[in-house]
Order: structure tokens, then sequence, then C-alpha cells
């Protein structure tokens, strides 16, 4: 691989990083398991690790943003996550930052394209 | 191997790095988890390819526990560094300067200048020096290491008293040389320094405080001057005391500054302190009669006489001592109230 490439690479990582707890939250103001997300992630073309997600689901528990419940009801118990009230309104401050993050990028680049 | 079975020591892998109070359900929703990824009638390469793709049991494990995985945190890791200079350095010279007090009093005969033995001397000496600094060393280290991680995993550290506030303009003014509060450095050092000094040689050579005779050129001791049956009784208190200054040394370290939790602190450890050593001074059967006796004999005085002598030496110096710890602790109180400077007293 061309040098460039692995630090576009890891670059690439650094950045998406970022927006992954963003990504996340989106996706859980109903209730979803663990495997459910990761296919739901794969079909908008999110591109993240089950064993990323797994342990971040059980973090952002912790932190208080989602709750979770075992079900038992269907022929093999699963985890549910969902947003917590607390989580719900971070994911709207978060959402809200996010779109003031990509409209300030948007404006930097489109200036900066003007210069060349 | 069964390829379930695959799936069961991925599992059991997982456990074994997993704290145990998150092990079982970790471990039932990520044998889900596997479950999901599976198609309904699985080949042994369709498990394969899930486990690779959730990668190293240890490392997925780690990740469940990632937030308190550090011995000592980045929040007090520059106090900690500094901290454990100061105390190796201060242990490494305590340690080499008791083993050449002892080795030098220890006489093993004559030294006999004419021949060769003055090499082995120099390098007997050398070797036990060196290998008392190094003991000292180590023992500073260790310390220093286990108080650090104690304050990191109680927490300390993140919320206050230890930790820093959130930083406001005014932390850049607070380090400044005429800044009166500031908790100096060099005392806090040469306090740890006696500290570890003197509470090493208490107990590790507590003959070495006594009436030390020359016979024939070699230097004996005749009495010591404390019984050390007696002494040990207080060991594990004396031990305590060096132990709480040091954090209390560690703690003024980390602050830099007098406020009143360390006035409250200072002057809490120099009351228990003060009554300690009253009841020390008052405790006869801790003074070896012998020495008594000794000095009596030496001086001409009756042994009551030397007795009273000594009490009313052991009187004086409590008071002295005594007086001591409290100007100290109303000098931490007097500093903690003082007022930092602030930006806008410097602006204005």
């Amino acid at each position: 691989m061309h040098p460039m490439d692995e630090l576009i690479d890891s670059l690439v990582v650094e950045l998406r990083r970022g927006t992954l707890i963003l990504s996340v939250l989106s996706q859980l103001k109903r209730p979803r398991y663990g495997y459910s997300l990761v296919q739901r992630m794969e079909e908008k073309n999110v591109d993240i690790e089950p064993g990323t997600l797994y342990p971040l689901l059980r973090r952002l528990e912790k932190q208080g943003l989602l709750t979770s419940q075992w079900d038992t009801s269907e022929s093999r118990p699963r985890k549910f996550y969902v947003l917590s009230d607390q989580g719900k309104m971070v994911y709207e401050r978060l959402k809200s930052e996010w779109d003031s993050i990509s409209k300030q990028l948007d404006l930097l680049m489109v200036e900066d394209d003007g210069h060349e | 191997m069964n390829d379930m079975e695959l799936v069961e020591r991925y599992l059991d892998v997982m456990a074994e790095h997993l704290p145990e109070k998150i092990r079982d359900d970790v471990i039932d929703e990520m044998r889900g988890n596997i479950m999901d990824m599976l198609p309904d009638q699985p080949t042994g390469q369709d498990i394969r390819t899930v486990l690779e793709k959730l990668g190293d049991p240890a490392s997925l494990a780690g990740s469940y526990r990632r937030d308190k995985n550090y011995l000592i945190g980045p929040a007090v890791y520059d106090s900690y560094v500094s901290v454990l200079k100061t105390a190796v350095v201060i242990a490494a010279v305590v340690y080499a300067f008791i083993a050449l007090m002892s080795f030098l009093l220890k006489g093993d005969g004559p030294i006999d200048f004419a021949t060769g033995s003055i090499v082995n001397f120099l390098a007997d000496l050398a070797g036990e020096v060196i290998i008392a600094a190094f003991e000292g060393a180590v023992f500073a280290c260790v310390w220093v290491t286990v108080t650090f991680a104690i304050i990191e995993r109680t927490g300390i550290s993140t919320g206050n008293p230890l930790g820093r506030k959130k930083w406001t303009a005014d932390d850049l003014l607070l380090p400044s040389a005429g800044d009166k509060s500031r908790i100096s450095r060099t005392e806090t050092t040469i306090g740890i320094f006696f500290s570890v000094f003197f509470t090493a040689l208490l107990l590790a050579k507590p003959d070495l405080f006594g009436w030390y005779e020359r016979v024939d050129g070699v230097i004996v001791l005749k009495e010591p001057v404390l019984n050390k049956d007696q002494l040990y009784r207080y060991a594990f208190v004396i031990a305590a005391f060096a132990a709480v200054q040091f954090a209390l040394a560690v703690y003024k370290f980390i602050i830099r500054h007098w406020n009143i939790p360390a006035a409250v602190f200072n002057a809490v450890y120099n009351a228990a302190l003060a009554v300690f050593v009253f009841i020390l001074s008052r405790d006869m059967k801790l003074i070896n009669p012998g020495f008594i006796s000794l000095v009596a004999q030496k001086t001409g005085w009756s042994d009551a006489k030397a007795l009273t002598n000594y009490q009313n030496f052991a009187a004086g110096f409590t008071v002295i001592f005594i007086i001591f710890c409290a100007v100290d602790s109303v000098f931490g109180f007097v500093l903690s109230r003082r007022q930092k400077p602030t930006v806008k007293s410097i602006l204005t």
C-alpha cells in the first residue's frame, strides 16, 4: 500500500470515530438488540465493527444514555437497548452540534475552494 | 472439535478477562450476538468467520472495561513522577546512610591499615551501602506507587479535593514566586526526608542510639538508650505516623497551595503526633535501665538523679515539640486563608 493511503485510512478512522456515538444514538429511538443494530448500520452503509459496537452499547448504558432489557419471549433471549430520557436529550444536543459543525466545515471548504 | 464448542471457548476466554460484576451478563449477551450473526445451520467456516470478525476475545473483553484501566491515570501522573523521583532519592540516601553508620559501628575489629584489608573494608562498605541504597529506592517505588494507585482507584483524583478544579485564567497566576500560600516543595521534601530517616533508623537500627565507647581502637556499644521490646510495641503506631505523614506530603505536593482541608489534615496530624510524643515521653519502660545506670555511673549522679534528669529532659523536649506542632498547625490555617491573586485584582 502507498504510505499516504495508510495515513488517509487512519485519518478516516479518526474522523468516523467522532460520529460513531451520534450514529448509534440516532438508531435507538426504538429498542434494538446488538446484531439488529449491526444489520441496520450495514443497510445504511455505515461501516462499524460488531466488536466496537457491542461494548459501546454497554458503555452508553452505563453513562445513562441507554436503558436495556432482556427479552426472553423469543426462542433466544436478547438484550434490547433504547434511548433513555436523558439519552434523548443528549442526542438532540449532539445532533444540533453536528449540524453546526457540518455547516461550518462546508463554509470553510467552499471558501477555500473559491481561492484556488 | 464440535464447531459450537469453538464459540464456548471464545466466550470462556472473554469471561476470564471480564470483571466479575458484569461477566455473566456480557457473556449471555455476547452468546446471543454470536448466534444472531450465524446462519441457521452454521458450518465451521461460518463460525470462524464470525469469531474472527469479533477479533481477539481478550481485547474484546478489554473494551468492556476501558474506563479504569490505568494503575496511575493521566490526572495525577505528573505529580506521581515528581513525588516518585523525590522519594526514591530520599529513601536511597537514608538507607545508604543507615547502612554506613551501622557498618562503621559494627566493630569487626580494628582496621589494619598496614595490610591490604583496607581494600576489603572499603569494598565491603561500598557493597553494603549500594545494596541498601537500592533497597531504599525499591521501597520508595513500591510505596509511592501503592499510594497513587489508591488515589486513582478511590477516585479522590477525579472529583477534588486532590484533583484539579476546572481551569480558569486565574490558574496561570498561581505558582508565582511571591505567592505566600504556595507550599514549598523543598520544605515538603525535607519533611519527608526526616520522617523516613527517623522512622527507618528507629525501627531498623534502634541500637544506633546508645552509649558507645572505644575499646582497643574498636567502637563498641555499651548500652542502648531504648528498650527494644517496649519500642517494638509502638512499632505499628510509629509506622502508621510515618505513613500518614507521607500521605500528607503527597497531598501537599499535589495541591501546591494551602487550603482548608490541608490545614485541617495537618492540624489533626500534629495533634495526634503531639499526644503520641507525650505518651512516649512518659513511658519509663521505653528507656533501657542499663543506660540510666551507665549515665549515673559516668556522671557520678545517683540512679534516681539520672532518672529524674532524664524525665526533665523528656518533659522539656515534649513541651518544645508540642509548641512546634501548634505553630505549624496555625501556620497552615493562616496560609490557607490568604487570598490568592486573581486576574481581576491584577488588572485593576
